[in-house]
């Protein structure tokens, strides 16, 4: 390959600014530009990652969180797809609890920890109801959306062949809303991914989490341990984000090809 | 393909029933028919004095388990205070009576609010419009952003209190980027899907590039960059809530998290009303605007 096509191949573009920012971090770190409780080398970063201690509490942390995760998402997003589809498909329950829905959403998330812990105390309860707060938002709002935008040509055709109210959402209005659903499930775990990490910084050592080992070592000024510990942390919601967004295009590849 | 009805053969629909002849597939309207018309079309059905019931139905629901649990003394008034005991808090909030005062704290917040997107929109602006205007910078740092771009600030929290501290520095980044990066993701996108049409006039017209970019680009841009601008702002708002929840000694999180800590939840569910009708504020502001600037946009299409 010469020069040139390197030069011009995203590849390489892609890897520069990476490269550039390690290299800027190799030498702030060995020129001492700034104080290693800032900054770690790579060498102290390195030795945390492989230290046996370290890696036993952040995997513990993670599993804990996981676990958290996995309940209150599966809570929020089972009560939200039942209150979306409630709000999308009947516009007389839309306009009961539409407007508490839209008042309640505005709050921002974190301002409901504090009541939380109140009502459900520091430990793993109140994280659980707080992922599924934070999980049930995209939801509800991704569902009714889905169920609100079906095209209104397909219900016409749908009246035309005259189907039945049960036909008309199995065949019609499902698969039409199916795609939105799936996208506001997939956003819906993202988020409380990092919720669930929010709400361990917030609630702090009690709450037992990865989010928790990572303030913890923020405490004690141990910042390779931080440093490893965010890594984990952001390596994992992107990671997830790639993941979950393979998902629709093997469920519906009709709707990327359209 | 077994299921009988609607087959699409090329440009020609083909219309297959089942035995019934298709004269007999609409019939007659029935009353069910009738029915299933009728609530197709709700606004004809329900009336402006049933319409209010159901607006006010649910909060009056609230309102009325809230004052039974709390007037029974079901749960103790510091886990679940009466509304009364939360609307005479507001009030001594507003006035100042209960020691802490409400508007310091909020003006405290809002400042904060207005100086991270003072600081995040232009960064945000000038990253959006580099990266949709120009693929060579796309290419260069449009990866690397787009991942960063996946990392929420907030997970950045311990992290960026080594370098930053937990004062007002910390409080401005994280504010910053969590307007950056909205605002840098819908401008770029914006701009990339603006129709190919308007481009091509201006490359007819031989504009220099800075006229390209100001005459063509931003002001067909300008919807996507606006609706990058609220979403900006609103994580903004919510950014500032969790870091001053987490770590604060002024503004509306800090209230929230004293109250909590007194165990006044009283103090804790007035902060909690007060930061939605910040945020709905915020939204509810930011679109308005938006409208009004943009009311050209309505007549030409």
């Amino acid at each position: 390959m010469s020069i040139a096509a390197i030069y011009h191949s995203p590849r390489f573009r892609t890897l520069v600014p990476v490269a550039v920012l390690l290299v800027l971090w190799w030498l702030a770190t060995t020129y001492g530009w700034v104080s290693t409780l800032v900054l770690v080398p790579f060498e102290a970063l390195g030795r945390a990652a492989l230290d046996p201690e370290i890696q036993r509490s952040l995997l513990v942390g993670l599993g804990s969180t996981f676990t958290r995760l996995v309940e209150g998402s599966l809570i929020g997003i089972a009560g939200g797809l039942v209150l979306g589809s409630a709000m999308g498909l009947s516009s007389a329950f839309d306009r009961i609890m539409g407007p508490s829905f839209h008042a309640v959403r505005q709050v921002a998330i974190f301002a409901w920890i504090p009541l939380l812990t109140a009502w459900f105390g520091n430990g793993d309860i109140c994280k659980t109801v707080f992922v599924a707060i934070a999980a049930s938002k995209p939801v509800v709002m991704g569902t009714y959306e889905g169920f609100r935008n079906v095209p209104k040509h397909y219900i016409e055709v749908g009246r035309v062949l005259c189907f039945s109210r049960s036909r008309m959402l199995r065949r019609v209005i499902l698969p039409a809303a199916a795609p939105a659903i799936i996208t506001s499930l997939q956003l819906s775990l993202i988020f409380s991914w990092f919720a669930a990490i929010g709400a361990e910084y917030v609630i702090g050592v009690m709450a037992g989490g990865i989010g928790s080992v990572v303030m913890a070592a923020q405490e004690h000024f141990r910042t390779d341990v931080v440093l490893v510990g965010v890594i984990l942390i952001s390596s994992v919601g992107i990671l997830m984000n790639k993941i979950l967004r393979q998902i629709p295009r093997y469920l519906f590849p009709w709707h990327e090809a359209a | 393909m077994n299921s009988p009805g609607l087959e699409f053969k090329g440009p020609s629909v083909v219309l297959r029933v089942r035995k019934e002849p298709v004269a007999e597939v609409r019939p007659a309207v029935t009353p069910a028919l009738r029915q299933r018309r009728k609530s197709a079309a709700p606004h004809a059905s329900s009336g402006r004095g049933v319409r209010i019931f159901q607006f006010f139905l649910f909060p009056l629901l609230v309102l009325v388990v809230w004052v039974t649990v709390s007037s029974l003394h079901l749960l103790p008034a510091n886990i679940l205070p009466s509304p009364l005991a939360v609307l005479r808090t507001g009030w001594e909030l507003i006035t100042g009576e209960y020691g802490e005062k409400l508007s310091v704290h909020l003006v405290t917040s809002l400042w904060r609010v207005a100086r991270g997107a003072a600081i995040g929109v232009p960064i945000g602006l000038a990253l959006g419009l580099a990266l949709g205007f120009s693929p060579t910078v796309e290419s260069w740092i449009g990866p690397l952003f787009r991942t960063i771009a996946q990392i929420p600030s907030i997970a950045l929290i311990p992290l960026l209190m080594m370098v930053l501290g937990i004062d007002d520095k910390l409080k401005l980044f994280i504010m910053a980027k969590a307007c950056v990066i909205p605002l840098t993701l819908v401008t770029a996108d914006g701009i990339r899907n603006i129709p190919k049409t308007y481009l091509e006039v201006g490359r007819v017209l031989r504009l220099r590039r800075w006229t390209l970019l100001g005459k063509v680009v931003l002001p067909a841009a300008l919807p996507s960059i606006f609706t990058g601008i609220r979403q900006g702002v609103a994580h903004v708002w919510v950014s500032l809530v969790a870091v001053e929840v987490l770590a604060s000694s002024e503004g509306i999180g800090y209230l929230m998290t004293w109250g909590r800590l007194i165990f006044q939840l009283d103090v804790v569910l007035v902060c909690v009303g007060v930061i939605g009708l910040i945020g709905f504020v915020l939204d509810f502001g930011l679109r308005r605007f938006e409208e009004h600037l943009l009311r050209w946009k309505g007549e030409a299409s």
